[in-house]
């Protein structure tokens, strides 16, 4: 064959590359669409996953303060009614006081719980509404002093982004309230030129953070982790034994 | 006297196949690809039969069908690429330059040679229409599923088709010019032109294929 015919063939090929590369890039659009709809359907179960452990954990609070709180109070109310002696009038006025009394508290704590019961509400409000409620009623346990410093008035709305931000929060607090057995819980946050900056800090027996990373000990820390970089924050959570712990979420907007 | 080549078995293999697939077609342009095969079928065989019963030259009748074929493809290519936002202006710019050069050498050779600079020039535009084409697909947020999209391998075999003919044409008119035989370059000529017109046709009557399944 020749020189001339292998110089022909040749130039026919070239299209032919073209039509490859063609096909190839087109192949890889198609990754790059399923790597983004998995992303986002991994995002939106998150999200989903969020909202029920919010659920849940309101739903655990709930059980709490009926079985501490309004239980307790209840259980004063029917033994101050079992012991009135209907006649000493004096002291069962006294009684029934305290009664009308311990009912009264009764009512409030009820009153509380179920504004806790519309977690979803409490969400759509804000993140800063949020979080100011959860603080509210922690220091009404009066088992820890809050420190609550600084606002994020300034924050745009973000529904989605929000949520997670406050399981993160809720995750890390519930963290401080079962394990660390802290006095003082420190929150600050900032918004400050489009980066959000949320603190948790307490005094309590603090751990290692990397052997809890290892040995996974049920304290979603990895959780903390990997929500705070799906929307796109950086999550550090620092501690050592006999230090307290500091979680620090950064998210820029 | 053989009616039977390779470029009119490949022609007539895809009408038969566009004309089935492309029956029940409501596009316009898919509708009537069948009707212009049956035109290229029809000058193939003529032109074979002016060739070897009268023994004259068949240029005249190739010159007649330019029209024919510059009109259809460009319509194919603007219809695709109208998809992606080309105005129709560009076509009608487009078919006005072409009549004028087609006139013009046409009358400039008494009708009775083929318009050769008017099929380099055509064949250009078709192989740019067809990169513009691919541009506009890779370019294009959508995902196409190309190894079964019809438009996709209609302009694949008009770039291969056209590129490669306008690449061997312009190749070969240079080199006729050096000392070597003639025998040879036409012999590769004329079995790469059909070479081509395998793989116009083959990738038309895949197209078809395509299209046909798509809308089924």
């Amino acid at each position: 064959m020749p020189l001339i015919a292998w110089v022909s063939v040749l130039f026919l090929i070239a299209p032919g590359f073209l039509l490859v590369y063609v096909s190839t890039y087109n192949n890889r659009k198609r990754r790059h669409i399923e790597e983004k709809e998995h992303l986002q359907q991994t995002f939106r179960h998150e999200l989903l996953q969020s909202q029920m452990e919010v659920q849940e954990q309101t739903l655990k609070t709930i059980g709490n303060d009926l079985h501490d709180n309004i239980n307790q109070l209840l259980g004063l109310v029917v033994i101050t009614l079992s012991a009135i002696d209907l006649d000493d009038r004096k002291k069962a006025e006294g009684k029934i006081n305290a009664v009308d009394s311990l009912v009264r508290r009764s009512i409030q704590e009820i009153r509380a719980l179920s504004r806790l019961m519309h977690g979803e509400e409490l969400i759509s409000k804000g993140l800063p509404h949020a979080i100011a409620f959860e603080l509210e009623w922690l220091e009404k346990a009066g088992r820890h002093r809050i420190i609550y410093k600084g606002n994020l008035a300034a924050m745009p709305s973000m529904p989605e982004q929000e949520l997670i931000i406050f399981r993160i929060f809720q995750e890390a607090l519930h963290n401080m309230i079962r394990h660390a057995q802290a006095t003082i819980i420190t929150v600050e946050q900032s918004y400050e030129q489009g980066q959000l900056r949320l603190s948790l800090l307490d005094n309590g027996v603090g751990f290692d953070v990397n052997t809890a990373l290892a040995q996974k000990t049920g304290m979603g820390l990895s959780g903390i982790f990997r929500r705070a970089a799906m929307i796109g924050g950086v999550a550090d959570i620092t501690s050592a034994p006999g230090q307290g712990t500091a979680v620090t979420i950064t998210l820029s907007i | 006297m053989s009616y039977l080549t390779v470029s009119t078995v490949a022609e007539w293999s895809c009408f038969c196949i566009a004309f089935f697939c492309l029956r029940t077609d409501k596009d316009p342009l898919w509708k009537w690809f069948p009707a212009y095969l049956l035109i290229v079928c029809l000058v193939e065989t003529t032109g074979i039969y002016i060739r070897t019963t009268w023994h004259v030259t068949n240029a005249p009748l190739y010159n007649l069908y330019l029209p024919i074929e510059c009109i259809f493809v460009s319509s194919f290519l603007f219809h695709q690429l109208r998809n992606f936002g080309l105005k129709r202006t560009w076509l009608y710019a487009w078919l006005t330059l072409f009549t004028g050069l087609y006139l013009t050498e046409s009358i400039s050779n008494n009708w009775e040679r083929y318009s050769r600079q008017v099929v380099v020039l055509m064949s250009v535009i078709f192989v740019l229409a067809a990169l513009y084409y691919f541009y506009l697909v890779l370019r294009s947020e959508q995902y196409i599923r190309l190894g079964g999209h019809g438009p996709f391998w209609w302009v694949s075999g008009v770039l291969m088709f056209y590129f490669g003919g306008v690449v061997t044409y312009i190749f070969f008119t240079y080199l006729l010019q050096a000392p070597a035989s003639d025998s040879i370059q036409y012999s590769v000529r004329y079995i790469i032109f059909k070479v081509l017109n395998v793989i116009l046709y083959g990738s038309w009557a895949y197209a078809c294929i395509c299209r046909y399944r798509q809308l089924k």
